[in-house]
């Protein structure tokens, strides 16, 4: 899918609109509120699981934009209505981090891209 | 080898600060993109560690063009049982810790499978969490 579909399909908020980059291609994503979790799943992925990948979390601090950054994601999707802070957008720029939310839960964000396409692991 | 040396506070605000530097200067020297998730994973953790466990602490950063070595040193309070803290879902991090993401219990183990060696003292004093890397492309590291 292309970052613009993303956004349409869970009616997202575009937070960082300096970074966005609509015709992204986004193939992979992974799920957590728990940012050691996130990690461990995703120490031995391959490349293009980051390059190509987008990480939902209803964790709106800036360790979740940190741990994107750790992980080389670049697009960060906040779920169940979540908005970032000053300072939570001001790590994301810092990052180059694009950041979207959208009102649908972890569970229905996350149905909506695997019924596009969107995998949790690259075979 | 050249040294480098961060002081770590306890605000999880800034947590993450100096993986970050980390992570951007071995984007520079062009190291292989694997090896540098697993030196930012790694620090990471450990950085997160001595933000909410201790009472602060320092970090050193040791390299020469073979190998990276990653010192986080704290003033204390120690870890109860490095055993226990080596166990995947073992934490004794607190409810604050866990709504901001962490105390999976996943952090001792998260480190010893990105390093190549994880070396860790505790004692009430204080607790030093050494993490060696090879800067190698294609070297195996054995996890």
């Amino acid at each position: 899918m292309k970052l613009k579909e993303i956004v349409e399909v869970l009616n997202a908020k575009i937070f960082t609109p300096d970074t966005y980059d609509g015709e992204k291609e986004v193939k992979y994503a992974c799920g957590s509120d728990m940012m050691s979790d996130a990690l461990m799943l995703l120490r031995t992925a391959p490349d293009r699981f980051f390059e190509h990948g987008v990480l939902l979390t209803g964790l709106v601090t800036k360790q979740s934009i940190r741990t994107a950054e750790m992980l080389d994601f670049e697009v960060v999707i906040l779920v169940r209505g979540k908005t970032p802070n000053d300072n939570v957008y001001d790590a994301a720029q810092e990052s180059g981090i694009i950041v979207i939310g959208t009102e649908d839960s972890m569970f229905t964000a996350s149905g909506k891209l695997y019924a596009n396409g969107v995998l949790g692991k690259a075979e | 080898m050249a040294k480098l040396t961060y002081d770590i506070s306890t605000s999880l605000e800034n947590a993450g600060y100096i993986s970050s530097k980390i992570k951007r200067m071995l984007n520079e020297w062009g190291i292989d993109k694997q090896i540098i998730r697993r030196v930012a994973i790694a620090s990471y953790e450990a950085e997160i560690n001595v933000v909410i466990h201790s009472y602060g602490g320092i970090c050193n950063v040791e390299y020469d063009d073979k190998e990276l070595r990653i010192e986080f040193l704290d003033r204390g309070p120690g870890i109860p049982s490095i055993e226990n803290a080596m166990k995947e879902g073992w934490s004794t991090a607190s409810q604050q810790d866990r709504e901001n993401g962490f105390g999976a219990g996943m952090g001792f183990p998260n480190m010893k499978k990105a390093a190549d060696q994880l070396i860790v003292e505790s004692s009430p004093d204080g607790t030093s969490v050494l993490m060696i890397f090879s800067l190698h492309p294609g070297v195996e590291h054995a996890s």
